[in-house]
Parts: structure tokens; sequence; C-alpha cells
């Protein structure tokens, strides 16, 4: 894929807001595994078999889950009431459905659109470093993506 | 795979330019002279084709990074321009724009003795080296440095959570420790402690407090560098220093007593470029039993000065210490005739003139929502004890909010809106950027009263106006002790001439501001030079200060050059 059908892409279709790094309980004592973006230590449900897929969804749980997870149901509104999830609330109001605002729903994703938005963002998503994704940790988030159904 | 940084390299001189070059330029209107953007073909195999630090011959870069990877390894040395165009300024204010800042390199080291050798190389070779925390300092210059070329020092992988007291509660933690990390830390191991995040919690606890940021519960938890206690620096020459009791070889209050004895010197290391911090304590708050809210609000313009008198008083009495804005929706609104009308008004508009264009809409003029933690019996005597104060405003309407008691299980999280205000990290206030590509903050402190409000309001809309720029949001807001912030968001673009008036306006602002006596406290890397020269008290008395301080801890003026207008004495300018 090239930057004009990125841009394209970019332009038609996904927008916002990968948060990207790894899993894991915590910073580390070794810094091996870099630290999360989550408030939860796990991803839930089953986790796959395939090493890369789960690696690819522990990293989207570490790193993107907090602005593109599912927009929880407030129970009482704040005073500043700004939607949870902003990466989900932003492709929601981009796609009016059309597309589901849930990037581990989408089936229209490439490895290649996946990279170049974690790597240099998209509106007023910023990019991440390999410091926050190593350049492995993205391989994987983008084969958890781009799997195929079922 | 990353970079290795153990292969040839094909380097050029990268020429001299800081932010207030590109201020310069661009005041100017002058198209872009030089180039800043590295040069970022590659040769072929191991060897890259780069642009050194300026004054840095492309030899010397090369061997300075041949042994910055011998220290980190060859993997955390970035040269390779996809891996440096991730240290850019995500929310650079000169998006698209020539005369962005960037850097030339990152090293990302493990442990603090790794920076000791990272400093004694770049001193060896004159490297600047520009250090950041996790590099999410979104909206004050990112992961990008102050001076062009400069090599990132990113301290993202120093991760480590030291220490943790339930008992005494504190933490002790590394520079690359997120909020959403240490919060994870406490919950799972089911410690009755609280943490302070700011708007959002994905960044560092040590970057925030340096930086002078402030989060959304109580004080003294919520100014995040007064509630740090102890810390330990790398400075230029390489050698480590503790602070506080952290100076004693066998310490055992380090994150209990600020003081140690001597100079407390651990506010030089903030906002400025003398040190890389590594190591930073935290005073913890215990979690509380439940928080209540209250809803304030009230119809008249006058109403802010009894309303701020009040409040201020219950501040300084300790009934009330958390965060909370004080909105308003009549100035708050997007500007009509009327209300533009009364804006040009050399009095900006009586407070007649308001209530009238209040009313008409149906407006109340000002609300607030306070919170209170602790025990429930105690917080909803304090609640009672402050409408009891607030009801000599006449029309006040005070309003019982939602009581929360701790602790809330995930579920109850996740419907819970505005978690900061609980101490719980979220990154929800991204959702306030929705079409822009980030933004800047100027955010002046004002005095804690309400003809200081009612001022700076007018001052600022008036500010907008004359430069036909539309306000799109400033309200003020407590986030340190005794005064108020009058923040005010721009909201970037993808078009470099509305971006440059964007740039413009924060100017004005902080010009703005200085003229009455109000000083911005945190800003963006591009308009540091020009925050700094407001507080020119007795000829730049404080900055000389500074630059007497840099080069004496700094003398090779290797250590972010640039920061909050410290420049090391060779990159220093005869100021006018």
């Amino acid at each position: 894929m090239n930057y004009r059908s990125v841009m394209l892409l970019l332009m038609g279709g996904v927008g916002l807001i990968l948060a990207p790094a790894a899993a894991a309980d915590g910073p580390q004592t070794s810094s091996a595994t870099p630290s999360s973006w989550s408030r939860v230590a796990n991803p839930a449900g089953a986790a796959p078999a395939d090493p890369v897929a789960r690696r690819g969804r522990e990293v989207f749980h570490a790193r993107c889950q907090a602005c593109h997870g599912p927009i929880p149901q407030n129970s009482k509104p704040a005073l500043f009431n700004l939607p949870a999830m902003p990466g989900t609330w932003a492709l929601q109001a981009k796609y009016r459905g059309t597309i589901p605002a849930l990037l581990e729903e989408r089936t229209d994703l490439t490895p290649e659109f996946v990279s170049y938005v974690v790597r240099r963002g998209a509106g007023f998503m910023p990019f991440f470093r390999p410091t926050e994704i190593s350049d492995d940790d993205l391989k994987a988030l983008s084969a958890w993506l781009t799997r195929k159904p079922g | 795979m990353l970079h290795r940084a153990s292969g040839g390299f094909t380097v050029q001189c990268l020429t001299p330019l800081s932010a207030r070059d590109v201020l310069r330029d661009t005041a100017l209107s002058k198209p872009a002279a030089r180039a800043c953007r590295i040069g970022t073909s590659v040769t072929g195999g191991d060897s890259i084709e780069m642009k050194a630090p300026p004054g840095v011959s492309p030899a010397a870069f090369a061997d300075a990074l041949k042994q910055f990877a011998a220290v980190v390894g060859p993997q955390w040395v970035f040269t390779k321009s996809e891996d440096v165009d991730t240290y850019r300024d995500a929310y650079s204010p000169f998006r698209h724009e020539p005369n962005e800042i960037v850097a030339s390199a990152a090293v990302a080291p493990e442990r603090v003795e790794q920076i000791q050798q990272i400093v004694r190389i770049a001193n060896r070779y004159s490297i600047p080296l520009y250090t950041i925390s996790t590099g999410r300092n979104l909206a004050y210059g990112g992961s990008a440095p102050v001076y062009s070329g400069s090599v990132v020092l990113d301290l993202k992988r120093m991760n480590r959570i030291i220490e943790v007291s339930e008992e005494n509660a504190f933490a002790l933690v590394e520079p690359g420790v997120s909020y959403f990390d240490l919060y994870r830390y406490i919950r799972n191991r089911g410690l009755k402690l609280w943490i302070d995040v700011p708007d959002p919690g994905w960044g560092s606890l040590v970057g925030n407090a340096l930086d002078h940021g402030a989060g959304r519960t109580q004080l003294p938890y919520r100014d995040h560098f007064d509630a740090h206690c102890g810390m330990e620096v790398v400075l230029a020459n390489g050698e480590v220093v503790r602070t506080g009791m952290g100076a004693l070889p066998a310490a055992r209050t380090w994150q209990q007593f600020k003081y140690g004895a001597g100079p407390f010197i651990d506010g030089i290391f903030s906002q400025s470029n003398f040190g890389i911090v590594t190591q930073m304590g935290f005073w913890l708050m215990p979690e509380p039993e439940g928080c209540l809210a209250g809803r304030i609000r009230c119809k008249r313009h006058d109403d802010a000065i009894p309303l701020v008198r009040i409040l201020a008083s219950l501040m300084y009495s300790g009934l009330v210490n958390c965060q909370f804005p004080i909105l308003s929706p009549p100035f708050m609104s997007p500007v009509d005739p009327e209300k533009g009308a009364l804006l040009d008004k050399p009095d900006g508009g009586s407070a007649e003139d308001w209530d009238r264009y209040a009313a008409s809409r149906g407006m109340h003029f000002w609300e607030t929502e306070l919170r209170f933690y602790g025990p429930v019996p105690v917080i909803e005597a304090q609640w009672a004890h402050v409408k009891a104060r607030l009801s000599e405003i006449d029309g006040v309407q005070l309003v019982d909010g939602e009581l929360i008691r701790f602790p809330l299980a995930d579920e109850e999280i996740a419907r819970t809106s505005d978690l900061g205000l609980l101490g719980i990290p979220n990154l929800a206030v991204f959702s306030s950027l929705a079409g822009s590509t980030g933004h800047l903050d100027c955010s002046p402190i004002i005095p804690l009263s309400g003809a200081s409000l009612l001022e700076a309001h007018k001052v600022f809309a008036k500010g907008y106006r004359e430069a036909g720029v539309t306000q799109k949001l400033g309200f003020a807001l407590t986030y340190h002790w005794r005064a108020l912030i009058m923040f005010q968001g721009l909201w970037l673009t993808e078009d470099p001439k509305e971006n440059a008036k964007l740039r413009a306006m924060y100017e004005r602002l902080v010009a703005l501001a200085a003229e009455r006596g109000w000083g911005v406290y945190r800003t963006h890397t591009a308009f540091m030079d020009k925050v700094m020269n407001t507080y020119s008290f007795n000829n730049h008395a404080l900055l000389k200060v500074h630059e007497t301080l840099k080069d004496a801890l700094d003398p090779g003026g290797i250590l972010s050059p640039g920061r909050y207008g410290i420049w090391p004495r060779r990159l220093r300018k005869k100021r006018s």
C-alpha cells in the first residue's frame, strides 16, 4: 500500500485513534516488557491459540482499549460529560454505523494501514514510539486487527 | 526490527534552529529559510543518512551514536526516519510546515547507570540531549525538543514502581511509569490508596509533576509537584544526587520528609534543564469512604464577587479543597451580535448589560460543582456548611449531587462519568478535540477573586475578537493552591495559515495576561522564550539566576537546551 492509498483510506476509511504497547500487569522491574494504558491487567474472555494473535490482542488491550473500547452507558452525567472512549466515539460519528466503530470488529483494515496510523497518527490521535509499541508488537497488533473472522 | 546503530552512518550537519527562531521567522511571514527536517534517506545496509546536531561534525555524531549504542544496546538507539519521526510533536503548532522543530535521533536507556554514561558521552561530543519521560506531554511539546537536532533521551523504558507504602501513603517511581501503571499496581494489590491523575492519564507521574501539572481530586495531591517528596537526579557530569532525606546513605524517610537539611533544591529541577530526574516520590491519598458532589448556580454577573470570595475563604480553611471549574454560560457561549456589541464596549459590558443578555437567553451566569472526599458524615457536614455560607447570595441554587461510596467495582467505574474526579486514569479528554489535530493550552494564573474572574473573561474574549480568532473554550478553574488558572484552549488544524493565526493568538494571550500581572504557568515548547520573557522583573533577574545555575550545573550545555527559556552559554543570544 502506498502513501496515496493510505491517505485515501484515512480520509474515507479509518480515522482515529489506535492507542498502542504491551500487556502485562504493571511496570516491570525488568523493563523488557513495556507498561500499559489499561486499568485492568488482562483482556476479558478466552485468549486465541495463535501466539501472534494472542500477543496482538494483549497489545490492543494495553494500548488501544482505553480509547477504542466499547462506549459504556454512564449512569449519571457529570458537569464535564465527555465521551469515555474518544476513538470509538469519533469513528461512530464519522461512519454513522456504516462501518463498525469498534476496531476489533472491523474487517477492512490492512496491516499497512494499522502500522501507518500507529506510527503517524490521524486527526487528534497522536502517533506512538517504538519504546511504547515495539515493531514486533505492532506486527502482532496488525495481525490481530486484520484477522479473518471465524 | 528497530534500527541498528552499529553500522556505518552518513551524517550531515544540521542548521541550528530553535523554537524562538521559528517564531521569529513566522512572525515575519517569511518562507522558512532553513529546513530543519532530518535527512532520512537510507543508503543501504546499516548505513543511514541523517543530520547531525548543530555544531557537531558528522564524524563526531556517528561516533557518539556508536557509543550510545554500546551503552544501551543498538536496538535502543533510533536514527531511521520512520523511528525518529515518532519523536515529533504530535500536536505541533507547526504541523505541515518546514520549520517544525525535530530531533536528530533518540536513545532509550533502561537504567540510571546508562544515563550516567550517556551524559558523559554527550559532553564529550557536545551532543544536545532532550529528556522526555513518557513523551505524552501533548499541548506542551510532546516528545519533540526545543532545539532542533537534539537527541531525545527517552526514559519510557525506565518504568519501575520502586516502592508503594499503603501505611504511609506514598509511591516512589521512575519517569516511565504512567498514571495507568500506578493505578493498576495499586488496584491489583487491593491497596486502599488513590492517585491523582491529570487529563489524560497515560502520561508520566514524574514528567507531569516536573512540568507543574495538576489533577482533579483534592489538595495537596492535586498539585503534582507540591505532592512530590524526594527525587533522584543525574547531573550533566554524570553524578547521581538524591534530594531531601534521600541524601542520607541509610535514608528511611525519603518519601516522608521533603527538606532534609540545607537548601531545598527540588524546585530547580522542574520546568528546567539542570538535571535528569530518574526517581521521584509522591504522596498518595488514602481511599476515602465516599465522594459527595454539590452543584452551585448563580444567576447574575456580579454574583462572581461573593461566590469566589466565599469559596476562597472555604478553601483557605480547608473545608473546600477539591478541584472545581467556574463555568459561565454567557461568557462561554458562541459570540452572537449582541454579545459582540457588549465585548466591543470600552468596559467590556456592564453588569446590567450582561445580566440582560443572560436573562434574555435563559442562562444562569455562573455554575460550578464541588466534590468532598472523606467519611460520609464529615463530607455531608462540609457540604451543609458550604450551602449555609453561600446562601447569602440572592437566588443561588444549591443542588445536592451524587454520593459515591468506595471501593467501586470495575463495572461501576465503567459506568461512571468524569473519572478524573475519582483519581481514576482515563483518556476521555481527547473527545474534546474532535475535528482538530490537537490543541494548545494557554493558562494564565489569575487572582482568586470574582473581580479578576470577570476581568479575565472580558479581556481575553475581547482579545480574541480583536484578533479575528474564534474563542473555543475559556474558563477558570482551581488547579493549584490559592489562585485560579484561566484556561484558554486553542484547537489546531491541518491548515498552516490557520495554525499561524493560533500561534499569534497564543502570544497575544500571553501579552494580554502579562500586561495585567498575570503569568502563564506552563507552556508549549514553541512559546517558552516568550513566556519566560514576561517574567522580567528587574531586567530579567530571575532568568539570569537560571542561566547562572545552568552554567554551573551544565557547563557543556548538553541538557535540553532552551527548555523554559534556559539556553546554555554557547547558544544564548544577547537579550534585547
